[in-house]
């Protein structure tokens, strides 16, 4: 997988880099608008991860004419420029994801991941599965080890979210934007309340719990057996 | 009927329209003088008009007595009995020879005892009471004549005379009053002009103009407001820079600080021997969150309050839907305090950023939960009166310490009571900033016990 990362800050860059080259990534890093449009459109990547305030040419110019090219490669925004109002600029002008500086490594990933998961042209799966959890998507149905779990619609999307990242760590913010569609972090942790109801339910009868919390940042579930 | 009578109160009110009312006071008085002295003129000439007929007809008379002597006089005023002027009025006749003998005419003898004068006589018919107005003449050797018009006649003139003039007065008022209202208005826009920009500047639409053209002095106040308007939005401008500068220029090295302690982590996870440092790291890592986490709160308040009165971006929100997104968001929170939540909505649509008043909500809702105890109950209301909305979340908490409802919502204020709950003293500004952004008021009331906040603000027009 190739990874073009147009970003002007060269620390950010190089982080940005190690962290895409430890998800099997051959990164590719230029600091100017203009020639990142260049490349881009030049050959085929399966990401581009851009600035906004850019030498050559401002970020959301590029993902602009980028798809006025017909380019179709998934977009994440790496910007200072954090308002919601930036973001739905961002996300209008062409960009798949806008996350705003600085962010934390986790949530990074858990959102490439996303990225990737959605570009990929193969139809989204009718049932997930993750160790001995079943979920049904169409019929929004849980059984563990065959039994079912009865859950509230959100219990459900926090799982289903969870569960598409199996494996993986996924940020509270994360969570907060795919099941509650929220782009802030409250100031409590109500996230935290819904994952212990979740576990509640999904763990009753088991030992140990299939979500982990990582590091009070986010949850992960578990790929194998706890 | 009440709209009509505020429209008028405002009117009563506008001192373009006083002044304009003065100067149509003023025309009208002068209309009034003129219509006097015109009056009191006309009177005169007619009065003189008549004076000169009763003159030419006491000198035809004794021209007539010259001629053919007492009997033809007798004749011709005998003649000339029950002849009336234009106006239907009565003009009498009275000879009486010198001895004082009525010869011919209109009278036995002198009306009320006339003394024959030879001066303007005014005398009242003895038997009818008809008002003369007349001259007596003493014809050298010859009898005293009398000539006298009814009085009425005058008055009859007269008002002839103001029935004719009365169309063109009429139409000189109307046409005073129209010119004055078309005048006072014309005044009243362009200087509402004004206020109108004035009133959306201060809504927050920074982009408003007057635009008025014109070299007067209404024109010039306009270009003046313009240029004023101009310069201010320049500053906001430069402000504006500045605030995405500092957040670039700042996010970035917190990126950088973040990214290093993120990476330190993990490798000393991976490395045996440096595994001791990780709490440290994760310490650190969880203070620079913080640090982010308050950075961008300023920041979030700061370009939402910027954005205020911006209507770009702004679609139609029910308050009702961000309510019951909000409350599903904290009932597992409160829920675990032992807080409930009684919630009652109607729907109401206004014109909104839907992520920012959710913020909104979850951050007054979240202050609720947190300050209140255990057992208590939260109300969420979404209430609609007429064009207005009003959206309150109420605590039973301890409330605010008196006095603290206005420096509430000011950035890193918290009150001392509430010193054990965490917090970084940023959700009410942030609350403000986002109604300030939205045209909607905010207001914190005693709710005895706890805490009421209430936003409230004109509908969305369906």
């Amino acid at each position: 997988m190739r990874a073009l990362i147009i970003e002007d800050d060269a620390v950010v860059a190089a982080h940005v880099a190690g962290l895409l080259v430890g998800r099997g990534f051959a990164t590719e890093i230029v600091a100017d608008g203009a020639e990142g449009l260049r490349r881009a459109a030049a050959r085929p990547h399966d990401l581009v991860v851009t600035d906004r305030m850019l030498p050559g040419l401002e970020g959301l110019d590029v993902i602009a004419r980028l798809r006025d090219l017909g380019v179709t490669t998934p977009v994440m925004v790496v910007s200072a420029l954090g308002l919601a109002g930036d973001r739905v600029d961002g996300l209008e002008r062409g960009a798949d994801d806008y996350l705003a500086k600085p962010f934390s490594d986790d949530e990074f990933l858990a959102r490439v991941h996303a990225l990737l998961r959605r570009a990929r042209p193969e139809p989204h799966p009718e049932v997930i599965l993750v160790g001995d959890i079943e979920i049904r998507v169409k019929a929004r149905t849980v059984h563990r080890s065959g039994r079912h779990v009865a859950l509230s619609p959100k219990e459900f999307e926090l799982l289903r979210c969870l569960a598409e990242h199996a494996g993986r760590f996924v940020p509270r913010s994360l969570l907060l934007e795919r099941v509650w569609k929220l782009r802030f972090d409250p100031q409590t942790n109500v996230v935290d309340v819904h994952v212990s109801r979740l576990r509640g339910k999904i763990d009753e009868g088991f030992e140990g719990s299939v979500i982990r919390s990582a590091r009070g940042e986010g949850y992960m579930l578990a790929a194998d057996e706890p | 009927m009440k709209a009509a009578a505020r429209a008028l109160a405002d009117l009563a009110r506008s001192s373009t329209l006083r002044l304009v009312g003065a100067v149509a006071a003023v025309f009208l008085a002068a209309v009034l003088i003129l219509a006097v002295a015109v009056w009191s003129t006309v009177s005169a000439y007619i009065e003189r008009r008549i004076l000169d007929t009763i003159r030419t007809d006491l000198a035809g008379l004794e021209a007539v007595w010259r001629e053919s002597g007492e009997a033809g006089l007798a004749r011709v005023v005998e003649r000339r009995h029950g002849e009336t002027g234009p106006e239907g009025h009565r003009r009498v006749r009275l000879v009486v020879s010198a001895a004082g003998d009525k010869i011919a005419g209109d009278f036995a003898g002198w009306p009320n005892d006339l003394p024959p004068t030879g001066e303007i006589v005014r005398f009242r018919d003895p038997d009818d009471g008809v008002a003369y107005t007349g001259m007596v003449r003493r014809v050298a050797d010859g009898p005293d004549l009398l000539v006298a018009h009814d009085r009425a006649e005058h008055e009859a003139v007269m008002a002839s005379l103001m029935r004719d003039l009365a169309v063109p007065i009429t139409a000189a008022l109307v046409i005073a009053v129209l010119v004055t209202v078309a005048i006072g208005r014309r005044l009243l826009e362009r200087v509402e002009r004004v206020n109108a920009t004035a009133r959306a500047v201060e809504a927050g639409d920074l982009g408003a103009r007057v635009g008025q053209a014109g070299d007067d002095e209404f024109g010039r106040l306009a270009r003046h407001v313009d240029a004023m308007l101009d310069r201010i939005a320049t500053l906001m401008r430069g402000v504006h820079h500045l605030s995405d500068q500092i957040a670039h220029e700042t996010r970035t090295p917190l990126a950088r600080l973040r990214a290093r302690l993120e990476r330190a982590r993990r490798e000393a996870e991976a490395d045996p021997t440096a595994r001791g440092a990780v709490p440290a790291l994760d310490d650190a890592i969880a203070e620079s969150a913080e640090l982010i986490a308050v950075f961008s709160a300023l920041l979030d308040i700061a370009r939402t309050e910027a954005a205020a009165g911006d209507t770009r971006g702004l679609a139609p929100v029910d308050l009702a839907e961000v309510v019951g997104d909000v409350v599903d968001l904290y009932e597992g929170v409160a829920e675990d305090r032992g807080v409930g939540f009684a919630v009652t909505t109607t729907a109401a649509v206004v014109l909104g950023e839907r992520m920012l008043l959710t913020r909104m909500l979850a951050n007054l809702v979240d202050n609720a939960v947190k300050f209140s105890p255990a057992g208590a109950t939260i109300d969420v209301e979404v209430a609609t009166s007429g064009s207005e909305f009003r959206l309150s979340v109420r605590d039973r908490g301890p409330g605010l310490p008196e006095g603290f409802e206005a420096t509430a919502f000011e950035r890193f204020t918290r009150a001392e009571t509430v010193a054990a709950v965490p917090g970084h003293g940023l959700g009410l500004p942030l609350v403000r900033a986002v109604a300030l952004r939205h045209g909607m008021k905010i207001e914190l009331q005693h709710a005895d016990p706890g805490l009421r906040a209430t936003v409230c603000a004109p509908l969305a027009r369906a």
